[in-house]
């Protein structure tokens, strides 16, 4: 190899990756759809932030109200992340949430963001959360503005040999205070090799799940039947459909 | 769509590829997809902080984030996991006889058998395309130090070719996931 090592390493390079089309367009769609946070100089952001949360809590009180949403601090929430009971919960370990990030976000029901955050603790140990938040809640560091969508959960790794939909039952609590009178679903399946998946509600709308740590999370409006079922679609890298579920 | 938008999308059809292959080789093809759009998510929020090219402010940022994904660590800690990594993205043109595939399972054994920190030096050149300077920003270092790097990074090499790594590790033996609902806790 080190004979030519310039050239052994150019003919290994590998061809360019071609993102799949549906994909593509999709999360592109699903980033652009939170807002862009302005950057400030670093002395004037803990100052920004808190005049930030306070606008939430009197401006968006409001909008909190009228889409069920509520200000409240991501930390408090999610504080049971941290506490950990070995007799109950062996293997579990201790998740600061302070330490959480936004991992994926994509448009959710009415003028609100469908957001997955998530945080690691030690030996990969990572719990994480699906929320419907409000845009101005997307500024934060954290959201701050939120419903907690489907409860939190917290795994040391998928499963290898995990395929699209596993889980048997496929996950889904209803959420009818997310938006007023709106029925919006929530669920969550294992991803398997599948790298995009869509949830088509029975209404005909497509909505892209968000792919995270070895699980697709995603929502819809309205309750499936015969006629007009909500249905599951996994698709590899390439393209091609790796499963179908009818909910 | 505002110029912001636009320039950002421009930004993604051009440079999201080469986030991917940078990731596939990382943490395999199906958690590259979510390095690509938590790398593009971060850039979004941050992006008036993002540099015209942005290829090494996002490979830096999809760096971090492949250190975060735990699972990518712990396929990284094997070298059969490395070996695996690296086939599944290197280039398929050189396996066309018996003796090129040869050469090229040799090849990326040796590559697999470098530190982390001399690979990555020699694939952000020769793989990634980056320029030094950039290549130098995505590791944290200055363009010397990351000069001398590829330069023992190349010896380095050169005596894993003069002296081959012993039989490959097994593959380590995945735990299976403890899902937990937490809603009971809070």
């Amino acid at each position: 190899m080190t004979r030519d090592l310039t050239t052994t390493l150019e003919a290994l390079r590998p061809e360019e990756d071609q993102l799949d089309e549906q994909w593509s367009r999709m999360t592109l769609a699903s980033i652009l759809a939170t807002r862009v946070a302005p950057s400030r100089p670093r002395k004037y952001r803990a100052a920004g932030v808190a005049a930030g949360a306070l606008g939430v809590a009197l401006v968006g009180g409001g909008v909190a109200t009228a889409a069920g949403l509520s200000p409240q601090s991501f930390v408090d929430a999610f504080r049971g992340w941290a506490v950990v009971s070995p007799e109950s919960e062996p293997g579990r370990q201790a998740v600061d949430p302070a330490d959480a990030r936004r991992v994926a976000t994509a448009a959710g029901p009415g003028d609100t963001v469908f957001t997955l955050v998530a945080a690691s603790g030690r030996n990969g140990f990572t719990c994480v959360a699906a929320l419907f938040e409000t845009r101005a809640s997307t500024d934060a560091a954290l959201p701050n503005e939120f419903i907690d969508a489907n409860g939190s959960s917290c795994a040391a790794s998928p499963p290898a040999d995990a395929r699209f939909g596993d889980m048997g039952a496929v996950d889904v609590q209803r959420q009818p205070d997310v938006l007023g009178a709106r029925d919006v679903r929530v669920l969550s399946i294992w991803a398997g090799p599948a790298t995009r998946a869509v949830v088509r509600a029975p209404d005909g709308v497509e909505h892209p799940m968000l792919r995270f740590d070895g699980r697709f999370y995603g929502w819809f409006e309205g309750k499936g039947d015969a006629t007009a079922p909500v249905v599951l679609v996994g698709y590899t890298a390439d393209g091609a459909e790796v499963g179908r579920t009818r909910l | 769509m505002s110029t912001d938008q636009e320039r950002f999308s421009r930004c993604w059809h051009s440079d999201a590829p080469r986030v991917l292959a940078y990731a596939r080789r990382h943490v395999g093809v199906h958690d590259a997809h979510d390095v690509v759009s938590e790398t593009f998510l971060v850039a979004w929020r941050r992006w008036s902080e993002v540099p015209d090219p942005a290829i090494a402010w996002l490979l830096v940022t999809a760096r971090r984030v492949v250190g975060n994904q735990h699972r990518s660590a712990r396929r990284r800690h094997a070298l059969a996991d490395r070996i695996a990594l690296l086939d599944g993205v290197a280039s398929v043109e050189d396996r066309t006889t018996p003796e090129t595939a040869l050469r090229r399972g040799e090849a990326l054994e040796q590559l697999a058998s470098l530190t982390e920190d001399h690979r990555e030096a020699l694939l952000l050149i020769s793989w990634d395309g980056l320029t030094t300077d950039q290549a130098a920003t995505v590791l944290g270092l200055r363009p010397p130090a990351f000069r001398r790097r590829v330069s023992r990074a190349r010896a380095a090499l050169a005596r894993i070719a003069e002296d081959p790594p012993g039989p490959r590790a097994s593959p380590p033996v995945h735990p299976l996931a403890v899902p937990v609902t937490l809603k009971e806790l809070r």
